[in-house]
C-alpha cells in the first residue's frame, strides 16, 4: 500500500514539475550552471576552461560544485537543452515529498498525517518551481531530509558511512549549509536520535561536524574567499548602513546637547543583534510563506508564497493545536525550525531564502495537523481553493514571465539565435551589452558553440570572454559605431541604450520585443564595416 | 481594602502616566505643525468664525484642504477646545491627546470583563500608556485615536451587555460601536467584521434571548443608515474613499497589465483573481516584525534603526501572552474573540494603497500591546508565584482578586517566594536586568521622538513653513508682492500643499476675507500679496519690488548677488530649506 502512495507521489509530482517544461527560463547563473554542466561532461573544463574545478565563478560569489556536476551528470545523459539542464532536479523535486512522508511517518506513525504532509510539499509552488531550474536550495533540502530521515533509523555501520557521505554533499553544495550543519547536526542528534547512548551521540556529532569545519578552514586558505564569506554568508558585521545609521542618530543627540555616554547608552553595537535578530524574524513572517516568498522571481512564480494562500487557516490552526495539546514532537519541530534558520541574523540586509526552503517541511507538517483538525466541510473548501490556486497558478505562467522580464528574459533567445546564424554568415557581429545582463554566457547556453574551440589558446578567459566570443563582439557603452572602407558586411544588434549610437545608412532588420512588449533590441545591417572606436 | 486602594492608585498613576505622556510639551513635539494639522486648525477657526470652510464651504462633511477631502470629524470636534483654551498651535492636538489618554481606562475597563483580573488589566492598561504608537498618533491631530478610544468603549459595552442584558446598555452599545466607523474609514470595515464574530463565537449565549440580537442589530443598522449615505451619495467622502484604495497601487496596476488573455470574461476573473491574492499578500505583511517592532513608525531614515509602532521588548512578551493564552485558557471564547480583533484591525491597512499604513493599524497596536501586557503577567506569576497557574482557579475572581492577587500583595514580594536563596536572587537579577531593558527601550523611543524624529522627518514635518510664514508676514509692509514656491525638500523636490493655510494661519487672517480673496488658477494660488507658485529667477526677478522665498531647487543661489538674499530657512538638520530673496527691480 505504502509503496502505491510512493508511485502516485512521485508522480503527481513529477507530472506538476515537468509540465511547460522551458519554464522558468533560466537567470544569468542558471544558464552558467547549464552551460557549465555541457562543457564538463564534454571537455572536461568549466565555462573558463578550468579543468574539474571545485570552486565556481557566478554572478555575486563562488559556488561549491555539487550542482554543477549534478547538471553536468544531467547534461552529459540527455544532451545540451532544457530536459538535460532540469532533469535532475525535477528528479530531485519529485522524491522531496516521498522522503518527507518517511520522515513524517517515522515522527508520528500516521499515514493520514504523513500523506497530508507529503501532498503539501508536492504542491508547494517553491518548490515546483525549484524543481525546475539548477538550485542549491532544492538539493540542500533532499540531502537534509535524508539525513534527518537516517538520523530517526537505526544507525549501523552501513548508515554510519552514509550520513558521512551525505554530509560531504551538503559541504560541497553550499557555504550557508556550513553554518546550518554546526547547529543541525549535534541538534537532530540528541533530540531526534532514541537508538545512541550520549557518548555515542557526542562521537557522532563530533566526526559529523569535522566535515564541515574542514571545508571551513579550507576554504578560509583560499584568497578572496574570506572576502566572499564576509559579503555573502555574514554581511551584517559588514554592512555599513547599521554603522552610518548609529553614528548620524548619536550625532544628532550630540547636536541637541545630550550627554554623549547617554547616546551611547542608546545607539551602540548592540544595534547589530537586534537589526540581525528581527532580519531573522521578518525572514520566518507569514507573508514568506502564505504571501509572496520572491518578489524577484529567483526562487518562485509571482506573488506565490511556499504554500496555497488558504493554507494559513490550517497553519493557525495547527499552531494553534500545537500549543494546546502541548504537542511536544510538533513543537519540537518548530523550534528546530528556529534554529535552522538562525544563520539568517548574519545576513542582514540580505534575504536568505535558502534558509526558508529548508524549514518547508516542518511548516507542512504544522499544517497537515491543523487540517486534520479541520471539520470535514470546511476541510473540503480548503481542498478546492487549493485546487483553484494551482490551476490559476498553473494558468498564469505569462504573469511571472512579465514580472522576470529582466531576472528571466525570456525574449532574448530570438536575439541569441539571430545573432548566431548571422556569426555564421557574416564577418563580425556585433551586440550592444545592455541588451540584457552577461549576454554571452545566455549566448553559449542557448547556441550550439564550441567551449573548447573559443577558449582554448587564451591566457585569461574570463577577461576577453566578457567581451568577445569568437567573431561575436560586445558592444560597451564607451565604444561608438564608425563606418569605414572594408566592405564586409556587419551585423549589429543594438539595444535601447545603443540605438541612438546608429546614425547614418543603417537598416533596421528587426526589432525584438521584451515580456513586457516593450522594444528592448534592433537588428541592424549596414554593408560597409563598423568599426569600433 | 488596603489592595482595593492599591489598585485604583495603581490604575490613576497609570492613566495620570498616559495623559503626561500625550499632554508634557505638545507644543514642541512634534516640533511644529504639519500640512494637515495647520489645515486643519485653520479651518476650526473658519468654521468657528464664518460657518465655513477656508473654501466657502458651508459646514462639510469632507473638508476639500489640501485636496484629499478630509473627513471634517476631527475639524468639529476641536472646536470645543478651541473655543475654551483660545487660538493655540497645540489646541489641534488636544482632542487626539485626550482621547488617546482615556483610551487607557476603557482597556483597563475591556480587559478586566474579559479575563476577570485586575492585575493584568492594569499591566495592560500600562503598557497601552506607554504605547509607542499611541503616543506617536495622540500627539498629532488624528482622528483614528478617537476612534480607537470609541471602538474600545463598545467592545466594553459589548462585553458587558453578554454578561448583563441590561436595556440601557442595549441602546448604548450599538450606538457607540457606530462613532469609530463615522469617525475614520479603517473603523467603518473593522467594526462590522468584529460584530460578526462577536456574534458568531457569543451565539449559544444569545439563543435564548434572539430579540436582544435583533434590537442591537436594528439599532446598529439604523444608526448607521446616514453613514452609508454619505459614502454612496458624498463626492468628497467617494473622493477619499477611492484615491486611498488599493486600486491605486501602482504595483497592483502592474500585475494587472501583466495578464493575457484575450477573453473578456477569462480577464475579469483572473484580474479579481490576483487583486485578491495582491490583498492577502499586503495584509499579511502587516504582520511583519521588522514593521511592528522596529522602524514602521518610519522616524527616521537610517533603515532597520528607527522606531516600531510597539517596543522591541513587547515582541517576546506578545509571544509568551499569545502562547499562555492559547494554552491555558482553553474554552474561553473571549480569548479567542481578542485574537480574532487583532486578526482583522490589520484589514483596512491591507486594502489601501500604501505599503504599510500604521494610521490605519493603530487598533491593531493597541491590541498586540494588551496581549504584551498579558504576556507579562503570565511571565511575573510564573516567575513568582510557585503554585502552579490554572485558569480555572481564577474563574471565580469576578471580583477582581486574582490568584496572584490573593497570594500577594503586588508582583515580586518576597512573601510570595519559597524557593532557595539563589532561585529567588536569579529571579529578582532577571527582573531587574529585565526592567533595565525596557526603561532603556522606553528612553531609546523618547529619544528617537523628540530629537531624532525631527532631524531626520524635517521635510515631512514641513518644517520650515511657520518660520516662512512669520517672515512673509513681517515683511508684509516692505513689498508689493511675495512669491512663495511649493517645491522644496532635503533629498529631492516635493510640493508643499498647505503654504496657504500656513500663512493665513500664523498671519491670523480673517477666514472670512481668506474666502473672498482666494484665488487658484493654472499658475498657482493667490491671496492678499502671496503668490504661492513655481518660481521662475530668469523672469520673476524683473519683478518690481518683490520678495520671492523659494527652495535651492527653483533658485540658482550661486548666482545671485548675496545682497538681495535678505533670510535663509533651514531645514531642522541645518541644510538649507529655503532662501527670500528680493528682486533687482
Amino acid at each position: 500500500m505504502q509503496k502505491i502512495i510512493f508511485v502516485f507521489i512521485f508522480i503527481l509530482a513529477f507530472t506538476l514539475r515537468i509540465n511547460d517544461l522551458s519554464f522558468p527560463f533560466f537567470t544569468v547563473d542558471e544558464a552558467r550552471i547549464s552551460y557549465r554542466g555541457y562543457t564538463l561532461s564534454h571537455f572536461g573544463k568549466d565555462e573558463l576552461g578550468r579543468s574539474f574545478p571545485v570552486l565556481f565563478n557566478a554572478s555575486d560569489d563562488y559556488k561549491l560544485p555539487v550542482v554543477s556536476y549534478l547538471s553536468a551528470a544531467s547534461i552529459f545523459v540527455f544532451g545540451k537543452n532544457d530536459f538535460g539542464a532540469r532533469i535532475a532536479f525535477i528528479l530531485i523535486g519529485s522524491f522531496i515529498p516521498i522522503l518527507i512522508y518517511k520522515i513524517c511517518f517515522s515522527l508520528f506513525s500516521r499515514k493520514d498525517l504523513s500523506l497530508i504532509t507529503a501532498l503539501i510539499i508536492t504542491f508547494s509552488p517553491v518548490l515546483i518551481f525549484l524543481s525546475k531550474i539548477p538550485n542549491e536550495p532544492i538539493v540542500l533540502l533532499f540531502l537534509f531530509s535524508l539525513f534527518f530521515l537516517l538520523m530517526l533509523k537505526k544507525l549501523t555501520l552501513r548508515k554510519n558511512i552514509l550520513l558521512l557521505i551525505i554530509i560531504l554533499f551538503v559541504v560541497l553544495t553550499s557555504k550557508l549549509a556550513w553554518l546550518v550543519l554546526l547547529f543541525l547536526i549535534p541538534l537532530t542528534i540528541f533530540i531526534f536520535n532514541k537508538n545512541l547512548n550520549f557518548s555515542k551521540k557526542i562521537s557522532l556529532s563530533l566526526i559529523l561536524l569535522i566535515i564541515p569545519i574542514s571545508a571551513f578552514i579550507f576554504y578560509m586558505n583560499i584568497s578572496q574567499a574570506r572576502r566572499s564569506i564576509n559579503e555573502n554568508n555574514i554581511s551584517l558585521f559588514y554592512n555599513l548602513t547599521i554603522e552610518n545609521g548609529l553614528n548620524r542618530l548619536r550625532g544628532e543627540g550630540l547636536e541637541e546637547g545630550i550627554n554623549p555616554l547617554f547616546e551611547k547608552i542608546l545607539f551602540n553595537k548592540s544595534a547589530y543583534i537586534f537589526a540581525g535578530f528581527m532580519h531573522w524574524l521578518d525572514q520566518l513572517q507569514p507573508a514568506v510563506f502564505f504571501g509572496e516568498f520572491d518578489p524577484n522571481g529567483y526562487f518562485s512564480f509571482s506573488n506565490q508564497g511556499v504554500f496555497q494562500k488558504i493554507l494559513v487557516i490550517p497553519f493557525i490552526l495547527g499552531l494553534w493545536i500545537m500549543i494546546q495539546k502541548k504537542s511536544q514532537k510538533t513543537m519540537l519541530l518548530f523550534l528546530y525550525s528556529l534554529v535552522l534558520t538562525f544563520p539568517a541574523n548574519f545576513k542582514f540586509p540580505q534575504t536568505s531564502k535558502e534558509l526558508i526552503i529548508l524549514v518547508i517541511p516542518i511548516y507542512a507538517i504544522i499544517i497537515a495537523h491543523g487540517f486534520l483538525d479541520l471539520k470535514r466541510l470546511y476541510a473540503k473548501i480548503i481542498i478546492f481553493i487549493v485546487v483553484l490556486e494551482l490551476v490559476f497558478l498553473f494558468s498564469n505562467f505569462a504573469s511571472t514571465k512579465m514580472n522576470t522580464n529582466t531576472t528571466r528574459p525570456e525574449w532574448v533567445i530570438s536575439v541569441l539565435k539571430d545573432s548566431f546564424d548571422q556569426s555564421l554568415v557574416s564577418k563580425q557581429v556585433y551586440i550592444s551589452d545592455d541588451i540584457t545582463s552577461d549576454l554571452i554566457t545566455y549566448f553559449q547556453w542557448h547556441n550550439p558553440v564550441s567551449q573548447d574551440k573559443d577558449t582554448k589558446k587564451i591566457p585569461l578567459p574570463y577577461k576577453v570572454k566578457s567581451t568577445m566570443l569568437g567573431n561575436i563582439q560586445l558592444l560597451r557603452s564607451q565604444d561608438t559605431l564608425e563606418s569605414c572602407d572594408d566592405e564586409t558586411k556587419t551585423a549589429i544588434f543594438l539595444g535601447s541604450r545603443e540605438i541612438n549610437k546608429a546614425t547614418g545608412n543603417y537598416l533596421l532588420i528587426k526589432t525584438y520585443v521584451d515580456s513586457l512588449r516593450e522594444n528592448r533590441a534592433y537588428f541592424l545591417r549596414r554593408d560597409k564595416c563598423n568599426k569600433l572606436e | 481594602m488596603q489592595q482595593i486602594r492599591v489598585r485604583y492608585f495603581a490604575l490613576f498613576f497609570i492613566i495620570a502616566l498616559g495623559f503626561f505622556l500625550r499632554f508634557y510639551n505638545l507644543d514642541k513635539f512634534p516640533v511644529q505643525l504639519n500640512h494637515d494639522e495647520v489645515s486643519q486648525i485653520y479651518d476650526v477657526i473658519s468654521i468657528v468664525e464664518t460657518g465655513k470652510d477656508i473654501y466657502g464651504n458651508f459646514m462639510p462633511v469632507a473638508f476639500p484642504s489640501t485636496g484629499e477631502y478630509k473627513v471634517g470629524h476631527y475639524i468639529y470636534i476641536s472646536i470645543i477646545p478651541y473655543l475654551i483654551f483660545g487660538n493655540h498651535e497645540e489646541v489641534i492636538r488636544y482632542s487626539s491627546a485626550f482621547f488617546g489618554a482615556l483610551t487607557i481606562p476603557v482597556v483597563f475597563l475591556f480587559i478586566f470583563q474579559v479575563m476577570r483580573n485586575h492585575s493584568m488589566a492594569l499591566l495592560c492598561a500600562f503598557f497601552v500608556a506607554i504605547n509607542p504608537s499611541d503616543i506617536f498618533y495622540s500627539r498629532k491631530s488624528f482622528e483614528n485615536v478617537i476612534g480607537v478610544f470609541f471602538a474600545f468603549l463598545g467592545l466594553y459595552l459589548l462585553m458587558k451587555l453578554l454578561e448583563k442584558n441590561s436595556k440601557f446598555l442595549l441602546f448604548l452599545t450599538p450606538v457607540i460601536l457606530t462613532f469609530p466607523m463615522y469617525l475614520y474609514t479603517a473603523h467603518t470595515l473593522a467594526i462590522p467584521l468584529i460584530l460578526v464574530i462577536f456574534f458568531i463565537l457569543f451565539r449559544k449565549k444569545f439563543i435564548n434571548i434572539k430579540k436582544t440580537v435583533v434590537i442591537f442589530i436594528s439599532i446598529w443598522l439604523i444608526t448607521i443608515l446616514p453613514l452609508i449615505y454619505l459614502i454612496l451619495f458624498n463626492p468628497g467622502i467617494r473622493f477619499r474613499a477611492l484615491s486611498v484604495s488599493i486600486f491605486q497601487d501602482i504595483n497592483l496596476q502592474k500585475q494587472i497589465s501583466y495578464i493575457q488573455t484575450e477573453d473578456k470574461i477569462r480577464t475579469l476573473v483572473y484580474e479579481n483573481i490576483t487583486t485578491v491574492i495582491f490583498l492577502f499578500n499586503k495584509y499579511l505583511k502587516q504582520f511583519t516584525p521588522g514593521y511592528l517592532f522596529s522602524y514602521g513608525l518610519d522616524m527616521t531614515n537610517q533603515s532597520i534603526l528607527g522606531h516600531g509602532p510597539l517596543f522591541a521588548f513587547e515582541l517576546p512578551l506578545f509571544l509568551i501572552g499569545a502562547f499562555f493564552l492559547i494554552r491555558k485558557i482553553r474554552e474561553k471564547n473571549e480569548v479567542k474573540f481578542i485574537f480574532f480583533i487583532l486578526l482583522i484591525v490589520f484589514i483596512p491597512s491591507a486594502i489601501t494603497f500604501e505599503d504599510y499604513s500604521p494610521h490605519r493599524s493603530i487598533m491593531g497596536f493597541t491590541v498586540i500591546s494588551i496581549i504584551s501586557g498579558i504576556g507579562l503577567w503570565f511571565l511575573a506569576h510564573n516567575l513568582f508565584v510557585i503554585r502552579k497557574f490554572s485558569y480555572e482557579s481564577t474563574r471565580d475572581l469576578t471580583v477582581g482578586v486574582s490568584s496572584l492577587d490573593r497570594t500577594s500583595s503586588g508582583f515580586g514580594k518576597p512573601a510570595t517566594l519559597q524557593s532557595g536563596f539563589y532561585r529567588d536572587k536569579l529571579k529578582i537579577l532577571l527582573l531587574f536586568f529585565a526592567g533595565v531593558i525596557i526603561l532603556i527601550n522606553f528612553l531609546y523611543f523618547i529619544n528617537i521622538y523628540t530629537i531624532n524624529f525631527a532631524y531626520e522627518k524635517s521635510q515631512q514635518m514641513h518644517y520650515p513653513f511657520k518660520q516662512i510664514s512669520l517672515f512673509a508676514w513681517s515683511q508684509h509692509g516692505n513689498f508689493d508682492k511675495i512669491i512663495i514656491d511649493p517645491n522644496y525638500g532635503q533629498s529631492w523636490p516635493v510640493r508643499a500643499v498647505a503654504v496657504h493655510y500656513y500663512l493665513a494661519y500664523y498671519g491670523n487672517y480673517p477666514p472670512e476675507r481668506f474666502q473672498k480673496e482666494y484665488n487658484l488658477n493654472k499658475q498657482g494660488l493667490y491671496f492678499d500679496k502671496f503668490e504661492i507658485r513655481k518660481v521662475d529667477w530668469s523672469i520673476d526677478r524683473k519683478i518690481k519690488n518683490a520678495l520671492i522665498i523659494s527652495s535651492p531647487w527653483d533658485l540658482p543661489i550661486n548666482s545671485i548677488n548675496k545682497e538681495y538674499v535678505i533670510k535663509k530657512f533651514d531645514f531642522y538638520d541645518k541644510s538649507p530649506a529655503y532662501y527670500a530673496v528680493k528682486t533687482y527691480e
